[in-house]
């Protein structure tokens, strides 16, 4: 169970399309989930197509919130992944099994739903489960920075308490000098960690959030160590949105 | 992750709801509230004797996860009687019928100056952990929405979709009565997990929602600090104050244990009143109940996420 979840509160503007990216991290087994943080709930959000597309090429979800339901909406996403990724599994077993194209948890009997549920529970909980999260780091979002050290810190608690061998990474971009990303905190299943990231930050104006998602995606073994940014994807710019 | 002819309907008073499998029909009365996986009516299956709830779901994993741990956890718990799917006015959803529970949410209701009934209340609310506890589950979301008070004061959890076997993550709290959030502890289900809710709860009821709302609220590093030191300002709790601190901490992981500090503190109590013997519960507990709160955050849950 491999998640990325891009947390950010506008447009890219620099790099590989974060679309292309997140695509890209999707065909290696990796979800994308994206948060688009505003400041006030109701007010709209220029990225907002940008977001949505991002989270359907990487296969996952997106949201816009305030800061204040930064927490809740990553431990939402982040469980709603995990189930929906076993449920997928379940369904094709149940395809096969049954022999039948439209066969889901949905068609079967109430006493055979109940089962296959418990053990679509039993595996939520004991999964191994790796969850990146990467922070847009941009000038804009740094008064946003607290609700969402404690939106990490949440994530984790809940994570910890999981049966399952869960880790979390922390990386925002862009990152120092030619880098789109900088690690704040490796894999990790411990909370005290998580209290020293966003600090050794670089604004530069500049929002990588496609390079990025690559860098973080090679986090996840396969792929080698974030590497940095290649001068043919800074001038990939022309993406569209 | 629901099937395309699926969807939320609210039901309406007179509604019959055709169960696919069994072939019943459920005469729907009226809306009874909003759980964490779907709403809740009252009820009549035909050949029940008398009401039943009706719990339609919007999503089948969730629900069905519900129904599993209604179906384990014995007890006090209501009692599943159907689990199905159903079709009412074109729209079908999953839904499960289960004994009904009449009575109040506590909601936010408090206990005036009755200190003696709020003791009553929480070796009450105790006693139904206790036995939840026993069979190896975690309630989950303990909070006042979720606590029953029948006609006679009797007590009874509600809205079993958080209850989580210990050891598990828990899959459904509120904030305000998780301790994660207080930063008291981890969300691995346990006795202490429900029981610093328990503690929380209790501060509600002593009338206290308010300042607990308002520590929540602020952005102080010490909250739990205070959120233990609110426990002395209130007169009502003044027996049982140093059990509740207790919970609160995590100091106490035993149930049986707190249900026998919470009676041996109330056994000694400050000069008070007390009230007599069969004294009913006073009508003014039941008014002004079930404010909702922050909703119940669903760490497992499709609800809401496309």
């Amino acid at each position: 169970m491999k998640q990325i979840i891009v947390i950010t509160d506008g447009n890219s503007n620099e790099g590989i399309s974060p679309i292309t990216a997140a695509a890209e991290a999707y065909a290696r087994g990796v979800v994308v989930n994206v948060i688009g943080v505003v400041d006030r709930e109701a007010a709209g959000m220029r990225g907002e197509r940008e977001i949505e597309a991002v989270a359907k090429a990487g296969g996952g979800l997106h949201r816009i919130v305030s800061p204040t339901k930064l927490a809740y909406t990553m431990q939402m996403m982040t469980r709603h992944t995990v189930v929906a990724t076993i449920q997928q599994v379940v369904n094709e077993e149940l395809r096969s099994i049954f022999k039948n194209e439209t066969a889901s948890l949905e068609t079967l009997p109430p006493e055979k739903r109940a089962e296959v549920v418990r053990s679509v529970d039993e595996w939520t909980e004991t999964a191994p489960l790796q969850v990146a999260l990467l922070i847009d780091a941009s000038a804009s979002m740094k008064h946003k920075f607290d609700a969402v050290r404690e939106a990490a810190y949440d994530l984790m608690l809940s994570m910890q308490a999981r049966a399952g061998k869960s880790e979390l990474a922390v990386l925002h971009f862009p990152g120092n000098n030619a880098n789109a990303v900088e690690i704040d905190v490796g894999w990790t299943c411990e909370l005290a960690k998580l209290e020293k990231i966003l600090y050794k930050l670089n604004v530069k104006g500049t929002t990588p959030t496609g390079p990025a998602i690559l860098d973080a995606l090679a986090l996840f073994g396969g792929v080698g160590r974030p590497s940095p940014r290649r001068a043919a994807d800074a001038a990939w710019g022309d993406y569209v949105v | 992750m629901s099937d395309a002819t699926s969807g939320t309907i609210r039901l309406r008073a007179g509604d019959r709801v055709a169960s696919k499998w069994s072939g019943q029909s459920i005469l729907v009365e009226r809306f009874l509230g909003e759980g964490a996986n779907g709403s809740v009516y009252l009820a009549r299956l035909p050949d029940g004797p008398s009401h039943c709830a009706l719990k339609i779901g919007n999503d089948v994993y969730a629900l069905q996860s519900e129904i599993n741990a209604l179906k384990s956890v014995g007890g006090d718990a209501p009692r599943l009687l159907l689990a199905d799917d159903g079709t009412c006015r074109g729209v079908s959803f999953p839904f499960y019928v289960m004994s009904f529970v009449p009575g109040k949410p506590l909601g936010e209701t408090t206990f005036g100056a009755d200190a003696g009934a709020l003791t009553t209340f929480g070796a009450d609310l105790l006693g139904q952990l206790r036995e939840l506890h026993a069979a190896g589950w975690a309630f989950g979301d303990v909070k006042p929405d979720n606590v029953m008070i029948g006609r006679q004061g009797e007590v009874r959890l509600v809205d079993y979709g958080g209850a989580t076997r210990f050891g598990s993550s828990v899959k459904q709290f509120t904030e305000l009565y998780d301790r994660g959030y207080w930063k008291l502890g981890g969300r691995r289900a346990e006795a202490a997990y429900d029981l610093f809710a328990f503690a929380v709860v209790m501060l509600e009821a002593a009338g206290l929602g308010r300042r607990v709302r308002a520590i929540a609220g602020t952005s102080r590093r010490d909250k739990a600090k205070e959120l233990v030191a609110l426990v002395d300002e209130s007169p009502l709790l003044a027996a049982e104050a140093n059990v509740l601190k207790r919970l609160l901490r995590g100091e106490c992981g035993d149930t049986e244990q707190a249900l026998g500090a919470w009676a041996a503190a109330a056994a000694k109590p400050p000069p008070r009143h007390a009230p007599a013997a069969g004294e009913r519960w006073p009508a003014y507990w039941f008014a002004g109940a079930a404010a909702a709160f922050a909703g119940a955050v669903w760490w497992m849950s499709g609800n809401g996420l496309s």
